[in-house]
């Protein structure tokens, strides 16, 4: 039993606080995660940063856990980083807590946590703090992880949900609904082949790119429950606006609409993990799309759609053979409208 | 001397513009009557000063010679004390009063105009709104009451002095005819986008259709696009840019010869025809060779036919520049899929502009859309399928002593909405799909002006339960009172409110889908209701609705879903699937392991749904370019066999009774069912019908035959649950209603068992069973409800 930690599983021991929790700690978590600010101490010590500080906290469950595209340690990563650049912060510290299902191979938990290393070292995030607990077998399926997040706000950027306003550009910064299919055709044993991969992504740097650019932004959100159509729901009720989307412009992967269409699926319902709705003056979308197309993650970027003053709340998609179709609220189940 | 008496006449009904005034005041002559008659807005009032025996009579002649177009619902009749005393009779203005409301639908011009018009001289020669108080638009003009030009779209257009002539003349025939004019003073024709008007612009746009082009027409109640419907090249090039591949399209005839040439016509039919309403009417083709291009309505025994009710269609067929015309023309909506057919110049120049090639369009405006209603006929009786121009708002009067005002918004599709006030209810002029923002925003219009005119301010919003309808997003933004009726509820209370009836009924609403109140989707039900409750009693067996709106225009995934269920083994299942051709096999794979793990899938008991997938498994129809097309191909293929066996029908009747594994009807036959324990939901046994099906197709059986075999069965079924039903609730009258019962076959198999085991049957005529009608469903109950609550109110304050 002495090859290593990396042979075993996860036992509840590990979650006990003796011996073989510090065993794991050591092996796994502080062997990928080592940055100055995490220390060994009871709480971390750290800077504040210099003006206003954004926070934002994820607990993230997915299954399976390892997907094509990330695994659940990626996401955890991405999920948090990209919800402080959306209030456009630069993310500065990572706190995760651990709850790992008894019996989790231990060389998956490595790869999770490896993951997490490389996504918080290309984020520019370190993680300054952690906790692990195990629970018993199937009181968890698998592992879930929560990770908060601290970034500081860049001067000069005012971004939030309520300020889109009309004549505004809808800008996707990718393709759409990628890691939702991904994890639909993981999940159900569908017998689709398809070369689907998540779009699992930190975006800091992508939005940097676009702040260096242009600080005349109104609103960036990332899509990931509930997809791009849940976010433009969410932006038109709190800005009091309308969304014209413009349905050939919107960047959708042909594999992933063709998996859509088998399972009467609409795109613009599937989450995202990598990519992000900006909403911006007119004026500033043609360079905003043009600087996102030269960052890795958002080659695909697009102005999907403009806000407009008519029917607050609402999105409105408007088709090649020129129907103005309301996109179906999002929430509650798929039911047939179609009588 | 005989004693004077003074009576008060108070005329309830469509008695404005129609030429009533002058006509009670030429009886007031006949009779010798002393007094006068004004037009209060609601209502006509009268007052008749002469001996009673004379007075007698004149209210008999105004009861019983009322002018063409009039149409008394009520009449008042009161004693007046202390009469003033009248010299003479007269027709007097006076001031509008609040009270109920009739608003007249448009007419189709009448003989008289028509001939007027073609009669070189004529100061309305080849005037394209001729018009007079027997003819013409009403409703699309209105903009209030009392009708009165000035409450209209002509008020933009004075009269010249010899039209106010004849507008002021009780003795002419245009006495006051609110949309009067002449070439001198009225709207005119022009083309948009265009230089041409008038003449110039009539020629234009005939000269294009006559060479095979496509023409956007304005008419009564909005554009129709309209080409050569004898030029299979036109037709074609319609469908493409209409992007409308099968649906048919409806034809306008030149006359009723032309129509006669093409269609079987019946008595009853030529009479709607030729009436005043001008529906599109659902005729069978003839057999043989037809003058009517084949994509007018291919793959369709039937072809929509009208004939033209605004002058200026007319003008298209025949006028005085020598082009030749043919006796038919496409008559379809000027809309873009979806959107609701346009009603002004910059609609159509939005929308219609890529799709024709000219647009004839005029300068009197839209204030209404009015679609053209379209009529099915079931045993020589109108059986309506959209109820728009011509028909609404005419209202439903029930005998019920109702107080209140409601509004109802309807469905999804073909929406129409409904207010109701007191014991009236006015549907509304025909809406269309509200999947479509345009959609959306003429159904907000069409409330916002038919309240206004109605002078209806709702207590209670009434919408469909269904949670993402836009139509009961459109009920929760008006910010009222709101409630919810269930879809299948409210198809059977359009059917008892049709038929005024306020018994409980066994309602059997077989429809596409709709919400249930257990959040599964609806569309196969035996209800037991009344105006104020039902009760879900049975329903044919669910299956897994896979694929949300997809699967409603690919039946063949139900019909791998049903499959499924019925064939445990996936293997067995997947080789069924691939012997009937149903679809791919990793198609199938993902149909089946959809419906497995309830993944966008959802249990359904949708009897419209049901027929999309036996029409897939029997091969006749796989999806749905239009709703309804896999079923109704369903359809035809039953009927196209009955009929070819029409002799040998009654052995068969039997072969089929007998074919099934159908416990139910045997069941109930052998009355089985008459123990069967209250509040049991009862099956109608629909997986052994389609197994069935499976099998004879598997059997290489004759696809026409099992098609007729499926309706069969399924009357049987349906009948049997009926039966159950009365025994359980002693109910013996059954409403008949839902988007299924468009299928004439079904309706006739299901009636005719009925009526054998002595029930009492009801079913629409001229509202139509499917979604169309729920509004008037959903008004019902609505102030079924108002009216309850008010009763316990006021019993709670005592
Ligand atoms: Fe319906
Ligand atoms: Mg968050
Ligand atoms: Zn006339
Ligand atoms: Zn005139």
């Amino acid at each position: 039993m002495n090859n290593g930690i990396k042979d075993q599983t996860v036992t509840m021991a590990h979650g006990a606080g003796g011996r073989q929790t510090s065993e794991l700690i050591d092996n796994i978590f502080a062997a990928h995660f080592a940055n100055p600010d995490l220390t060994a101490d009871d709480a971390a010590v750290l800077n504040p940063p210099v003006g206003k500080m954004a926070v934002s906290t994820d607990g993230f469950i997915v299954s399976p856990a390892f997907f094509p595209g990330g695994n659940i340690g990626k996401l955890s990563i991405c999920g948090t980083v990209n919800d402080l650049a959306c209030m456009g912060a630069k993310p500065l510290y990572l706190t995760c807590a651990f709850v790992i299902e008894e019996g989790f191979p231990m060389d998956k938990l490595e790869e999770i946590a490896s993951a997490m290393e490389k996504t918080a070292k290309e984020a520019g995030v370190h993680i300054v703090s952690g906790d692990t607990k195990v629970a018993g077998k199937g009181q968890v399926d698998g592992v879930f992880i929560t990770t908060t997040g601290m970034g500081q706000i860049e001067d000069g950027v005012k971004v939030g949900g309520e300020l889109a306003k009309p004549g505004d550009a809808v800008i996707v910064t990718g393709d759409i609904g990628r890691h939702g299919c991904t994890i639909l055709l993981e999940r159900e044993d569908l017998g689709i082949e398809a070369d689907i991969k998540s779009d699992c992504a930190p975006l800091w740097k992508t939005v940097e790119a676009v702040m260096n650019r242009t600080h005349d932004l109104h609103v960036i959100r990332d899509a990931t429950r509930g997809g791009v159509g849940t976010v433009l729901y969410e932006i038109a009720k709190q800005s009091q606006v309308g969304v014209q989307l413009d349905s050939a412009n919107i960047p959708v992967q042909p594999e992933v609409r063709g998996v859509c269409g088998m399972l009467g699926l609409e795109p613009l319902y599937l989450a995202c993990e990598g990519t992000m709705v900006i909403i911006a003056p007119k004026e500033e979308a043609a360079k905003i799309v043009e600087t996102l197309r030269q960052c890795p993650y958002s080659k695909n970027a697009a102005i999907i759609g403009e806000i407009t003053e008519e029917q607050p709340g609402k999105v409105v998609m408007m088709t090649e053979i020129g129907t103005q179709a309301l996109l179906p609220q999002p929430g509650g189940e798929l039911l047939p409208r179609i009588c | 001397m005989k004693e004077t008496v003074t009576r008060r006449i108070r005329v309830y009904g469509i008695v404005q513009g129609v030429g009533f005034r002058p006509t009670v005041s030429r009886h007031a002559t006949t009779c010798n009557i002393h007094g006068s008659v004004s037009n209060k807005g609601p209502y006509v009032e009268i007052f008749a000063q002469a001996p009673e025996a004379q007075v007698d009579r004149f209210v008999t002649m105004i009861r019983e010679q009322s002018p063409k177009r009039a149409a008394i619902l009520k009449m008042n009749i009161e004693d007046v004390e202390n009469p003033e005393i009248y010299k003479d009779f007269q027709i007097v203005e006076s001031e509008k009063t609040k009270g109920e409301i009739f608003v007249s639908p448009d007419i189709a011009i009448c003989e008289e105009c028509k001939e007027e018009m073609y009669q070189p001289g004529n100061r309305r020669y080849l005037h394209p709104f001729i018009n007079c108080t027997c003819c013409g638009p009403r409703l699309t003009i209105l903009d209030a009451l009392p009708y009165d030009r000035e409450r209209t779209s002509m008020k933009e257009f004075p009269m010249c002095p010899d039209c106010a002539h004849e507008y002021h003349d009780p003795e002419d025939r245009r006495f006051d005819a609110q949309p009067v004019c002449c070439n001198n003073c009225g709207p005119q024709v022009y083309l948009a986008e265009r230089s041409e008007r008038g003449r110039d612009a009539v020629t234009y746009a005939r000269r294009v259709i006559a060479e095979g082009g496509i023409v956007a027409v304005k008419g009564i109640g909005g554009f129709h696009l309209c080409c050569d419907a004898t030029k299979e090249s036109a037709v074609e090039l319609l469908r493409t840019r209409k992007k409308r591949p099968v649906k048919p399209f409806a034809v306008m005839a030149r006359n009723e010869e032309a129509v006669r040439s093409v269609c079987e016509l019946s008595e009853e039919q030529e009479k709607i025809l030729t009436g005043h309403q001008k529906p599109i009417l659902l005729l069978d083709k003839k057999e043989g060779v037809s003058k009517l291009a084949k994509s007018v309505a291919p793959f369709n025994p039937k072809v929509g036919i009208m004939l033209p009710y605004a002058p200026v269609q007319l003008l298209l067929f025949q006028y005085d520049d020598g082009i030749q015309m043919p006796d038919f023309l496409v008559m379809t909506s000027g809309n873009i899929s979806g959107a609701p057919i346009c009603r002004d110049d910059r609609e159509a120049k939005e929308e219609l502009s890529h799709l024709c090639d000219c647009i004839l369009s005029h300068d009197r405006k839209i204030r209404i859309r009015a679609d053209d209603s379209v009529m099915d006929f079931y045993r020589e009786e109108p059986y309506m399928i959209r109820r728009s121009r011509g028909y609404a708002p005419l209202p439903y009067m029930l005998s019920k002593a109702w107080q209140g005002q409601v509004l109802a918004v309807g469905g999804e599709l073909k929406n129409a909405c409904c207010i109701g006030h007191d014991d009236r209810f006015y549907p509304a002029p025909y809406v269309g799909d509200l999947e479509d923002l345009r959609t959306v925003k003429a159904l907000q219009e069409t409330i916002t002006r038919l309240t206004a005119l109605l002078e209806v301010e709702p207590e209670l919003v009434v919408a469909d339960l269904h949670p993402k309808y836009n139509s009961t997003m459109v009920a929760h933004e008006m910010e009222l009172p709101m409630m919810q009726v269930q879809h299948h509820y409210a198809h059977v209370l359009s059917c008892m409110a049709e038929n005024d009836c306020a018994d409980p009924v066994i309602g059997v609403s077989f429809d596409g889908t709709g919400y249930g109140t257990d959040g599964t989707i609806w569309g196969g039900e035996i209800l037991y209701a009344d105006y104020e409750h039902f009760e879900r009693i049975g329903s044919i067996e669910p299956f897994w609705h896979v694929g949300g709106d997809i699967a409603s225009q690919e039946g063949f995934r139900i019909a791998v879903s049903i499959i499924g269920g019925l064939v445990r083994e996936k293997e067995n299942a997947k080789n069924i699937i691939k012997e009937l051709e149903l679809c791919t096999e990793p198609e199938a794979n993902v149909i089946l392991t959809m419906a497995q793990r309830h993944l966008n899938a959802i249990e359904s008991t949708s009897a419209g749904r049901l027929f999309d997938a036996v029409s897939a498994i029997l091969g006749i129809q796989k999806s749905s370019t239009f709703e309804g097309e896999a079923s109704m191909a369903l359809e035809f293929a039953a009927e196209a066999w009955q009929k070819e066996h029409e002799a040998k029908n009654t052995e068969n009747t039997k072969n089929a009774k007998n074919a099934g594994n159908v416990k139910n009807a045997q069941n109930a036959k052998n009355g089985k069912y008459t123990d069967v324990k209250e509040h049991e939901h009862i099956f109608l046994q629909t997986n052994a019908i389609v197994w069935q099906m499976i099998e004879g197709r598997r059997q290489g059986e004759d696809v026409g035959k099992l098609a007729y075999i499926f309706h069969q069965l399924l009357a049987m079924e349906i009948c049997a649950a009926c039966e159950n039903v009365r025994t359980q609730k002693k109910c013996n009258q059954v409403a008949l209603s839902g988007g299924v019962f468009q299928n004439r076959l079904l309706l006739e198999l299901v009636e005719k068992e009925l009526l054998n085991r002595k029930f009492q049957v009801l079913r629409h005529h001229l509202i139509p069973p499917n979604d169309g009608g729920i509004g008037l469903g959903q008004a019902v109950y609505g102030m079924a409800y108002l009216n309850k609550k008010k009763q316990t109110d006021s019993k709670n304050v005592k």
